[in-house]
């Protein structure tokens, strides 16, 4: 499959590597130094029990690689406005752009520029980043992810799609429920990088004390509230779930907005924190704790001038 | 006068040269560096108009000093639970304490320990801090408010404030000083549990017009407690006290100051006193709550090298 991979950063750049290796005609779209390393060693992916190197097609201009079967775009959501544009030269009549992104607006965003019926949303589960340029190191075992067609239908094209992640070693779901599957992973997802950024301390870290844990449910409780009013339906035991999954983590585990603060790079804070809120009130649910946090983290959404 | 000052930082070592500057018999209890350059070059304060240095009387151990005229209490507030039962050899049949801590409990917990009708609250304003050992830099010029629980003009409060005018401290005897603590209180846990929790100087942070709703209604939380608990408040206390912060130059809180070099902060005292006293009467307080929650994991600061 003719894939080009939109941003190639910890988790672009492991799927990316991941198709590549198993013989799809993979490009990835990037920037500076990274862009520089990969043109000329290869993408390097540093997994728990493997590392590998492939070649790859690099670039930084999307117009050079021209029209592919398939778009993974998993730039931060703060790069939308340059990035969203960009990918336009990569998108042909049979192209699906299948984002995992971080958040809920996503796929719509996409949609309204290259056609609601060319985009899937997806999700996903990996913890991988950039350790130094061309190399990429994946921290959990398995990669994840998860996608499907916004109406739910097992269509030809994502069980394409699901099959040539699957033959790469991704640990891929084709979801009739997609939209839940965004929403669950809000759940957790946004309560533990906005808890933990608010309280520069690892999400399990803050948990763990009395107060943390009792602030952690009420955030949870929020997008659950946000969720269920959205048509997401969440009860007692998925407010629980998320609970036990941050509970879960490895101590000093920091998620990505997390880890985006504390290097002061520029924060997703709008799609994992600022949606809540902004859905919220479109369903008329109160966010007590996602305005707080919003409003304590908004200072840093830009991160520090040379990191812009 | 003879005083003696418990906790010679910022505030105290501030006070206590100005005091002993303009005669009076003053000793420091203070620790470690800053005692041994006390003892041995003297205090040296740095004033926005000037500067001196003062031979005082310092220790460590106030059973040295004995009994006293005034006690100046003015530790940070998280020393409290170890530091009021040494105030004890200080205090003889006529001794005068002045709490000079941020928070609202400090008469309290002190009278627990002393005796109430010893103590006289207090707050000050001053932006002051330890340079190195010895040396204590005053940037805006010092100002005390302080008075009698029962809202006398006692005798000894009126000497008390002939001494520090006497040493060119602005100083004022309040009638109510409790409304004086609590509106130095109300302003103060929203500024240090919103500007530590943001990372972010208030004037930076106070451009965004969800942080100035924020703290506002942080301060309505403080302010409700306060009313609730009978201490007579001016009600527009959020506004005026976010008209006086826009007019200050920039400036960082010291919590967050504190928070930021890892040392201990007094959130108990700040944030944490808004939420138990909210909790004792049933008023609300979730803005505190949530700040409470972030921070108190550093409360203690983290553990300092040697």
């Amino acid at each position: 499959m003719r894939i080009a991979i939109m941003g190639a950063g910890g988790i672009g750049g492991c799927y990316g590597g991941l198709l590549a290796r198993s013989g799809n005609d993979v490009t990835v779209i990037a920037r500076g130094a990274h862009l520089a390393a990969i043109r000329e060693k290869g993408l390097q992916l540093v997994q728990p029990d493997a590392d590998f190197t492939v070649d790859v097609a690099a670039t930084g201009d999307p117009s050079e690689v021209g029209p592919v079967d398939l778009v993974i775009f998993s730039v931060k959501g703060h790069q939308n406005p340059e990035a969203v544009p960009l990918i336009k030269p990569l998108v042909g009549d049979g192209t699906t752009v299948l984002t995992i992104q971080n958040g809920l607006g996503s796929a719509e965003e996409l949609g309204k520029v290259y056609g609601a019926e060319r985009v899937l949303p997806g999700s996903a589960f990996v913890i991988s980043n950039i350790v130094s340029p061309g190399v990429v190191k994946q921290q959990s075992p398995v990669p994840r992810i998860a996608f499907g067609e916004s109406n739910g239908d097992r269509s030809a094209r994502a069980t394409a799609i699901y099959e040539t992640l699957s033959t790469a070693g991704i640990q891929a779901e084709l979801s009739d429920d997609i939209s839940r599957v965004l929403w669950s992973k809000m759940l957790y997802n946004s309560p533990a990088n906005g808890m933990a950024s608010a309280a520069r301390l690892s999400p399990k870290d803050l948990i763990e004390t009395p107060e943390g844990a009792k602030m952690f449910r009420s955030a949870i409780q929020e997008v659950a509230d946000v969720g269920s009013a959205s048509g997401v339906p969440f009860g007692e035991e998925d407010v629980q779930g998320a609970i036990d999954l941050i509970t879960a983590r490895p101590m000093g585990a920091r998620g990505s907005m997390q880890a985006d603060l504390e290097a002061r790079r520029p924060l997703e804070l709008e799609a994992m924190v600022g949606s809540v809120g902004r859905i919220g009130r479109e369903v008329n649910v109160l966010t007590p704790i996602f305005d707080v946090l919003y409003t304590l983290l908004l200072p840093h959404i830009d991160g520090s001038p040379e990191n812009r | 006068m003879r005083i003696a000052i418990m906790g010679a930082g910022g505030v105290g070592g501030c006070l206590g040269g100005l005091l002993a500057k303009a005669g009076n018999d003053v000793s420091l209890i203070v620790r470690g560096a800053n005692l041994d350059a006390i003892r041995e070059n003297g205090l040296k304060l740095v004033r926005p108009d000037g500067e001196f240095v003062v031979k005082v009387e310092a220790t460590s151990d106030p059973a040295e000093i004995g009994p006293v005229d005034l006690v100046l209490f003015t530790v940070k507030t998280f020393h409290n639970r170890h530091v009021i039962t040494n105030l004890k050899p200080l205090m003889g049949h006529e001794t005068s304490i002045i709490t000079l801590q941020n928070g609202v409990e400090s008469h309290e917990q002190l009278g627990a320990v002393l005796g109430p009708n010893n103590i006289l609250p207090g707050a000050f304003w001053a932006s002051s801090h330890i340079l190195e050992p010895g040396v204590v830099v005053e940037d805006v010029t010092a100002r005390i408010s302080f008075g009698e629980l029962d809202d006398t003009e006692s005798l000894r409060a009126l000497d008390i404030r002939k001494v520090f005018r006497d040493a060119g401290i602005e100083t004022e005897l309040s009638p109510d000083p409790l409304r004086v603590l609590w509106e130095k209180f109300i302003l103060l846990s929203a500024l240090a549990g919103i500007t530590s929790a943001a990372q972010t100087r208030p004037k930076e942070l106070l451009q965004f017009p969800d942080a100035r709703k924020m703290f506002c209604d942080a301060m309505e939380e403080a302010l409700a407690v306060g009313l609730a608990k009978g201490v007579d408040l001016p009600t527009d206390i959020a506004e005026e006290s976010l008209k006086y912060i826009d007019g200050l130059p920039d400036f960082q809180n010291s919590m967050h100051s504190d928070y930021e070099a890892g040392r201990a902060t007094e959130l108990d005292a700040l944030s944490g006193a808004v939420i138990r006293l909210g909790k004792q009467i049933g008023v609300k307080t979730p803005v505190h709550s949530f700040l409470y929650s972030v921070l108190l994991p550093h409360k203690d600061g983290v553990p300092q090298d040697g």
